[in-house]
């Protein structure tokens, strides 16, 4: 079927290429790529590195007994760890097996390796193996020749040095120093000077049980707690060091918190890594299972990638710890992957090794991904008008990327172009850039109309002046309009004395709040409240909620509008208040309390009046605000409410005609019983899920055997 | 025809059961020159193949008349081949069918037809026309003690005693058989005293005597009687012993007729004998269960796990076309337990055919094909170490089974769109096409190395599709959770057929075997006629409408349309492309009608006010009429995403349903792990309601003076509807959707639909989603394009949007290799608008940012595709890693440079993942 002349062609290529694997014409991302975004949600986006080549153990020189556990990339050329054969595998550019070590020379240890487990390849002289079970870290050059070998010193009075050395992971930072990772090692990250002395550990990960964890073990007995699983310290899986000297370490499991799994430590050991994006550096957010990462990969700007062992994903973030774009995924598919356990940089390029099947993965990178790494290189030399440009590329590319629109927002702030930065840091959910765009265009606006802005705060202040005057002149010439509404009344006399005593009531919730004593007396002895006003009060208070979360300026409201549920909203305010009159009321009757059901509701409704006083003109002038002025925003509301939660105890004193200690005490009570409640609640809801459940089993069976 | 049958050359062979006479006329025998044929003999031929079948162990064999070249069922020399087989799966190299059945216990076993059927000789051998019919049973139906009447009729004995040949059986039967009956006692009867009990109770007026002697003696009465109870305490689960005998327990039969009664003291070779006479005599088992139940004894159980299987190979010209007629497959439905308890059924699940036909060698060079997305191969030999197996089902899942839309392409798997697979050895191949049962079919590969030393490929087929219910556990917390299977009612009753086509020399490969295909269905009108070719470049063209917007005013939730692309702002979308040169357009309007993408039930087609006016779509109808632009609305048919009030679906009726008897409803899982509880639901629509909607959206479109439908899901999606009156098969709803689409393009509309199953070939005219690639698993080491390789020239085809999802690059470099038409989904407005819906996956939409780009990427495919549109593709071929080359009816060849760096070939330097026009076919020679 071939011409002669591809024929020959095609052979003579054949033989050129010998090994050489078929380029992946067949590789597709088999995994959908996402980011997330402000409220957490996964949203598409399009692929950052697609699969480039699978190179299959037989390939890159495993064999059917090999265990491939660590990746390096220097100058070119792959470092693979062979742990169960004890060999390393050199691959040149195009993945061809150019070189094993396997026999060391020189030194006094063992001239094999046994179970290596970690390798750090500093240049082709001086490359650093974790000769695990050999216990010892030795430095080799490419032929195998031992150059320094760091083990256990024989004067081991050094009680901090482990008894059982079992290096499994190895890093060297740009000043000769050695850091390594060992079995059972919990103190932290072993140090040792260039000339292999053990300077000590650094960065410890904190233990963090959680709180039920520790109760438990402090409630159980010795027994008990013997049985429990330890509390293991926490051990770093990976560690490595980034261009600037800064030690990188994962942590794969254990009882940290959460949000350090990935750290930077600075030479004195504290984690210096920024987590201020959306949500901090670990994976996937709200995922069903624990993030376990195996392996960091420093890059370019303080970017990183982690590979997660449990979502088989890649995570890159920026310096700043925003998720920038996440590829791979978990499985059997050519590009995904079952236990990834390195991950390495290879010509820009990522080659990630998957220690379950071991295979090497090329990714190689998108249109998309070129275009960010372009706007963060140019954002890093501060070239913010070519930033913008190539950030609107990775919008058109992405819409759903929400970073960009902050970072396109960031570059117009630089550019002055405030309005267009607000827009764009709303597209972006990013709140503090829109505060600041927000700050200048308020003044902007202040300054282009200062006069306006004058003349209006006069005449107010006139008003305020002269309005008492003439409120007092309007009383005396209008004082015959008085009986108008009764002469109404009159007409149809129960309306509008229904109508009337409402208004009435309502007013004169202004006196309660204000002169709570009195006021919540007369409420209860002249009846000046009634179920009416209450009501109204608390459905006013209900409002007050739903406006409040609807309309709050958008610096000061982190919700997702679009997913507001009224109903959640009003039960979130009359659920605890009705379980506060019940619980009152119930305990009151039996604590010798003076109040009845109806006195407790109303009290109660009209001790909540400060809240609508001030939510309302604060979800006015939130709008007007920005950050830094958050300060007064959140004194303001903390004020409401605590006025409110006065005016409680008060109203509870009162009505029930208590003393101030019993009422206190009586308080603690009423909230420990709506506690109760609350939890005889859930039980009861609990309980009849469990009868739905059986009655739906029921239904199942009998409509399959049927 | 060469079967006859004649008495001198037959050969006889005796089961007790079965009896299989297979005639050979020795004249008409072809004298076989290779020894490898030994004990083969011809049934069937014409002038280009022969039908070879081995009566003993019924293994067929196919030898091509051209290069005499012969394709065994089962691999000859195995024996001495294969060091891997062990125990079971070294029996299973002998077998034609693999039946997987369910133990009552949810236990699926499988078993194969040399163990359960050839063994125990219960198959039958008939000569059909053009071919062999053969009918296992499976399971060894009757054990031997079947074979043994303890009583029989006298007639009964002495008609069996008859058939026999030889005098010696006969006095076997006489020597281990008395005869006896009850008579009653004269007055001059004297009583016999019997061991333990009491005979004048038991027997009454009655006593035993042989009907034959005159006169018995008290001693030879004895022992008859004797010999009677014995029979009664040993055959009769109810009496213990002696003493428990009563009267009630003494067969009643005895009294009206004669009969013998088998003798005490049988050593075990007599029971042999035995056995084997009454199998020479023919005794059929259900003969000795019906005295047995007459007397009273025990009868012999029948085994409940009984399969009975025909199948029947013949040749159609240069085919050889195996079918086993499904509904003729039986076996024991509700057969009484042991102890006669509850009922017991053993399901037939899924049989596999021919699984070893055709296979390779643990060394043989070749590969295999599987129809895995676009087209797999799986080359041979496989490194030490490296074998797996493959099986996915044809057609994708079927949602009412499994609950989940079925997910094509963009990073999911492909799905098995075409009916098909095959072998390629050195300088053969054999393809198979599954014409029939093609909707239960799944591929399955099993490599050497893992079970035995052979690789091969063959079909299964799903006879009883299950499902499984799960029962929580609700009395505490964690009890585990308790499933059961639950079975489609119905068993498949349609055929399953397979033909094989068998191709030698240059066709042996995967381009051959797409030529043959392509040539098949264009010779049974499954494939279109050829596709006009386009007047410039051709582009496929995705615009979104509208979209909703779950929104909250208040805290209350509302449904907004948004729009994204009004009705007259697709005409400047269209327009600007039109201005760029870019003329042979055809647009898939999506999210047209009331309720954006996902919208209503469509048995009333609404224009959506949002969008525009009824009269902007009849503006837009014409202007792209006039501009001879290709519109097809989409519409979704197969499931129904929002239940209206006022509409005419209904969940109860029009919904299909699961097997567990509830309405088929769909959650869409959450991008991206699709764990997360999913938000969305929708229902899948009855195949029976299928054809009212049709009508009703026909009706609809034509009023509008559309004549373009679209439907992704109808090229991807099969659904049974279990419900459990009206029950819809898969394959039935197949026959449905097939006859409702020509029903559409009959009355000249013409279809747009996704993915491609085979089935929708020959009604579309264009094709979106098409496969692009094989799934990605390990063990398919190269993804061809062998659905390219039939269908192009007969259907204009398109991957995924080149602005959405995959890798943009890829994309085109793979649409330039296989002729596919760009396709690119736009929207008039800013992408950002579907930030924050259900349909963010529209992220790089905005016809701003990509009309420009769109335009460019036409005119770079189709400056290498002019031309070639039209046209099948010949040939396929790797140059070098990475680099691929076309070729195309006329001539022309595109070479696809997949790799970064460029290449040479020949004269020619492609640059780095690019694309060139090769030099025309055999210009060079």
């Amino acid at each position: 079927m071939l011409q002669p002349d591809a024929k020959r062609l095609f052979l003579s290529m054949l033989l050129i290429c010998g090994c050489l694997a078929p380029s992946c014409s067949s590789c597709a991302a088999p995994y959908s790529s996402y980011t997330y975004n402000f409220w957490g949600n996964a949203v598409p986006a399009p692929h950052a590195y697609v699969p480039a080549r699978i190179l299959k153990s037989s390939e890159i020189g495993a064999t059917p007994t090999s265990s491939l556990v660590d990746l390096d990339v220097h100058d070119d050329v792959v470092y693979l760890v062979d742990a169960r054969n004890g060999v390393v595998i050199l691959l040149d550019h195009d993945f061809r097996v150019i070189g094993k070590i396997s026999r060391l020379v020189g030194g006094q240890g063992s001239s094999a390796l046994s179970n290596p487990h970690g390798i750090c390849v500093v240049d082709e002289d001086r490359i650093l193996i974790a000769d695990r079970d050999n216990s010892r870290i030795v430095a080799v050059d490419i032929h195998g020749n031992v150059k320094q070998e760091i083990a256990r010193p024989k004067n081991a009075e050094d009680w901090l040095f482990p008894a059982d050395f079992r290096p499994e992971k190895v890093a060297v930072d740009p000043a000769g120093r050695v850091y390594a990772l060992a079995a059972g090692v919990y103190d932290g990250i072993m140090t040792f000077t260039p000339d292999g002395e053990f300077r000590g550990y650094i960065g410890a990960p904190r233990v963090r049980p959680n709180i039920i964890e520790y109760i438990w073990s402090r409630l159980a007995t010795r027994e008990q707690r013997e049985r429990q699983v330890l509390f293991l310290p926490v051990e770093h899986s990976n560690v490595t060091v980034d261009s600037r000297g800064m030690l990188m370490a994962t942590v794969s499991a254990g009882a940290i918190n959460p949000e350090e799994v990935v750290r930077r430590l600075n030479p004195a050991g504290t984690d210096v890594l920024i987590r201020r994006g959306f949500f901090p550096p670990a994976g996937d957010v709200g995922a069903a299972y624990v993030p376990a990462f195996n392996d960091v990969l420093p890059r370019s700007y303080g970017m990183y990638s982690a590979i997660d062992r449990n979502s088989g994903r890649v995570f890159t973030y920026d310096a700043n710890g925003n998720l920038l774009y996440v590829f791979g995924g978990h499985g059997q598919l050519d590009g995904l992957f079952q236990n990834p356990v390195a991950i390495a940089e290879m010509n820009g390029r990522l080659l990630v090794l998957d220690s379950a099947t071991n295979q090497l993965t090329l990714f190689a990178p998108t249109e998309y991904a070129l275009l960010i790494h372009r706007a963060i290189a140019a954002y890093n030399v501060g070239r913010y008008k070519e930033m913008e440009a190539i950030m609107q590329e990775v919008l058109r590319l992405n819409s759903n990327y929400e970073l960009a629109y902050g970072w396109i927002g960031r570059a117009l702030l630089m550019q002055e172009e405030w309005a267009r930065a607000l827009e764009m840091f709303r597209l972006g959910n990013d709140r503090e850039g829109y505060s600041r765009a927000f700050r200048e265009l308020r003044r902007q606006y202040i300054e282009d109309r200062f006069g306006a802005i004058v003349l209006v705060f006069c005449a107010a202040l006139l008003c305020w002046a002269l309005v008492p005057r003439l409120k007092r002149r309007l009383l005396t010439t209008g004082g015959s309009s008085e009986p108008a509404p009764s002469g109404d009344s009159m007409a149809s006399p129960t309306k509008t004395t229904w109508l009337r005593e409402l208004l009435n009531g309502l007013a004169y919730g202004w006196h309660v709040i204000f002169h709570p004593l009195d006021g919540f007396e007369k409420l209860k002895s002249e009846k000046r409240g009634s179920i009416a006003s209450a009501s109204t009060i608390l459905l006013m208070v209900t409002l007050t909620y739903v406006v409040m979360r609807q309309y709050t300026g958008f610096v000061f409201n982190p919700r997702d509008l679009d997913r507001l549920n009224i109903l959640l909203e009003i039960s979130s305010v009359l659920v605890p208040f009705v379980l506060w009159c019940v619980v009152n009321w119930a305990l009151t009757t039996i604590m010798l309390g003076k109040g009845t059901f109806g006195d407790v509701y109303i009290a109660s409704s009209y001790a909540l009046i400060p809240l609508i006083v001030v939510n309302f003109p604060l979800t006015f002038v939130s709008n007007y605000l920005v950050l830094e002025e958050g300060a007064f925003y959140y004194l303001a509301l903390t004020l409401g409410v605590a006025w409110a939660v006065i005016l409680l105890v008060v109203g509870t004193m009162v009505t029930h005609e208590y003393t101030l200690v019993k009422t206190v005490y009586t308080t603690i009570f009423i909230v420990a019983g709506m506690m109760f409640a609350m939890f005889l609640g859930v039980l009861f809801v609990s309980l009849l899920d469990r009868v739905y459940l059986f009655v739906s089993d029921i239904y199942t069976e009998i409509a399959l055997r049927t | 025809m060469c079967v006859t049958r004649k008495g001198g050359s037959s050969v006889l062979l005796l089961g007790a059961l079965i009896l299989i006479i297979l005639g050979l006329d020795a004249a008409c025998a072809q004298p076989s020159s290779q020894g490898e044929l030994e004990g083969f003999d011809v049934v069937a031929e014409n002038e280009h193949l022969v039908l070879y079948l081995n009566a003993a162990n019924t293994e067929i064999a196919v030898q091509d008349r051209e290069t005499n070249a012969v394709w065994y069922s089962n691999p000859p020399h195995r024996n001495v081949r294969d060091t891997i087989a062990r125990g079971e799966m070294k029996e299973r190299l002998n077998s034609q069918l693999l039946v997987s059945y369910y133990t009552p216990g949810d236990r699926l076993i499988t078993i194969n037809n040399y163990t359960e059927s050839v063994r125990y000789n219960q198959y039958q051998i008939t000569p059909i026309d053009t071919g062999v019919r053969i009918e296992y049973l499976l399971g060894k139906q009757w054990e031997d003690d079947a074979y043994l009447p303890v009583f029989i009729d006298q007639d009964c004995l002495e008609q069996l005693a008859s058939q026999l040949a030889d005098e010696r059986d006969r006095q076997l039967l006489s020597k281990h058989y008395a005869l006896m009956q009850l008579v009653e006692t004269g007055p001059d009867y004297e009583p016999v005293q019997v061991a333990q009990v009491d005979a004048a109770q038991v027997f009454g007026n009655y006593t035993v005597t042989d009907p034959r002697v005159q006169g018995m003696s008290s001693s030879a009465r004895q022992k008859l009687i004797n010999s009677l109870l014995d029979k009664i305490v040993t055959y009769r689960s109810d009496v213990k012993n002696r003493q428990s005998i009563a009267a009630a327990h003494i067969p009643q039969r005895l009294k009206e007729r004669a009969a013998y009664v088998l003798n005490s003291g049988l050593l075990p070779w007599d029971v042999q004998d035995l056995v084997e006479v009454f199998r020479r005599a023919g005794l059929d088992p259900r003969l000795t269960e019906e005295q047995h139940r007459n007397y009273g004894i025990d009868p012999p159980r029948e085994n409940p796990l009984v399969f009975r299987v025909p199948i029947e190979y013949t040749l159609e010209g240069d085919a050889l076309v195996v079918r086993i007629p499904a509904g003729e497959i039986d076996w024991r439905v509700d057969v009484p337990g042991p102890s006669g308890g509850e009922t017991e059924t053993y399901l037939l699940y899924k049989i596999q055919v021919l699984e070893y036909f055709g296979a390779m060698f643990l060394t043989d060079e070749g590969y295999l094909f599987v129809p895995d997305g676009s087209g797999g191969l799986i080359n041979l030999p496989r490194a030490p170490g490296d074998h797996g197996t493959y099986e996915r089902p044809v057609y994708g899942e079927d949602p009412a089974i499994t609950g989940m839309k079925p997910q094509v392409g963009g990073g999911f798997l492909e799905q098995v769109h075409l009916p098909v697979y095959g072998i390629k050895a050195q300088e053969r191949a054999l393809f198979a096409i599954i014409e029939d049962g093609d909707a239960f079919a799944s591929i399955s590969v099993n490599t050497a190395g893992r079970v035995n030393s052979y690789s091969s490929v063959s079909p299964q087929f799903t006879v009883v599709p299950k499902s499984e219910a799960s029962l929580q556990g609700s009395v505490s917390h964690r009890v585990r959770q308790q499933t059961v299977n639950i079975y489609q009612p119905r068993p498949y009753q349609g055929d399953i057929r397979i033909r094989y086509l068998f191709l030698t020399g240059s066709e042996a490969g995967y381009v051959g075997m797409a030529g043959r295909y392509k040539q098949y269905l264009i010779d049974s009108g499954q494939l279109r006629d050829r596709v006009p070719a386009p007047e410039g470049p051709p582009l496929l063209l995705d615009i979104t409408c509208g979209i909703t917007r779950r929104k909250s005013i208040l805290g209350i939730p509302v449904l907004q349309t948004e729009r994204l692309t009004s009705y007259r702002q697709v005409k400047s979308v269209v327009g600007s492309l039109m201005n760029q040169g870019i003329s042979h357009i055809d647009v898939r309007l999506v999210g047209w009608m009331g309720g954006g993408i996902e919208h209503g039930f469509p048995d009333r087609v609404r224009v959506d006010s949002a969008l525009g006016s009824r009269e902007d779509l009849r503006e837009l109808i014409d202007y792209l009429h006039e501009n001879s632009i290709g519109l097809y609305p989409e519409v979704n048919l197969l499931n129904v995403y929002r239940n209206g009030l006022f509409d005419s679906f209904i969940v109860w009726t029009d919904a299909a349903r699961f097997l567990n008897k509830k309405v088929a409803r769909i959650g869409q899982a959450r991008f991206p792990d699709l764990l997360t509880s999913p938000v969305r639901y929708h229902y899948i629509l009855s195949p029976h309601s299928l054809g009212r909607l049709i009508d009703a959206v026909a009706e609809d479109y034509r009023r509008l003076q559309i004549c373009g439908l679209a439907s992704t899901d109808l090229g991807m999606q099969l659904s049974s509807d279990f419900r459990v009156n009206r029950l819809i098969d898969r394959q039935q709803s197949l026959g449905t959707l097939c006859s409702e689409l020509r029903k559409l393009s009959d009355s000249g509309f013409s279809l747009l639909a996704g993915g491609g199953n085979a089935y929708v070939l020959p009604y579309l005219s264009r094709l979106i989603q098409a496969p692009a690639r094989a799934s990605g698993f390990s063990i398919i080491d190269e993804s061809i394009p062998f659905y390219q390789l039939v269908v192009h020239g007969h259907l204009f085809f398109s991957y995924q949007p080149f602005n959405l999802g995959e890798d943009p690059k890829w994309l085109m470099l793979r649409s330039a290799e296989t002729g596919a038409v760009p396709y690119y989904s736009l929207t008039y407005e800013d992408a950002s608008l579907t930030k924050n819906t259900e349909f963010d996956y529209l992220f790089a939409t905005s016809h701003k940012d990509w009309a420009a780009r769109v335009a460019d990427c036409c005119r770079r495919i189709n400056a290498v595709l002019e031309g070639t549109w039209d046209q099948g593709i010949i040939n396929h071929e790797q140059l070098q890693p990475g680099v691929y080359r076309t070729t195309f009816e006329s001539g022309t060849t595109v070479i696809v440079n997949y790799n970064p760096q460029p290449v040479q070939i020949g004269e020619l330097v492609i640059d780095g993942e690019s694309f060139a026009r090769g030099p025309l076919w055999g210009v060079e020679e």
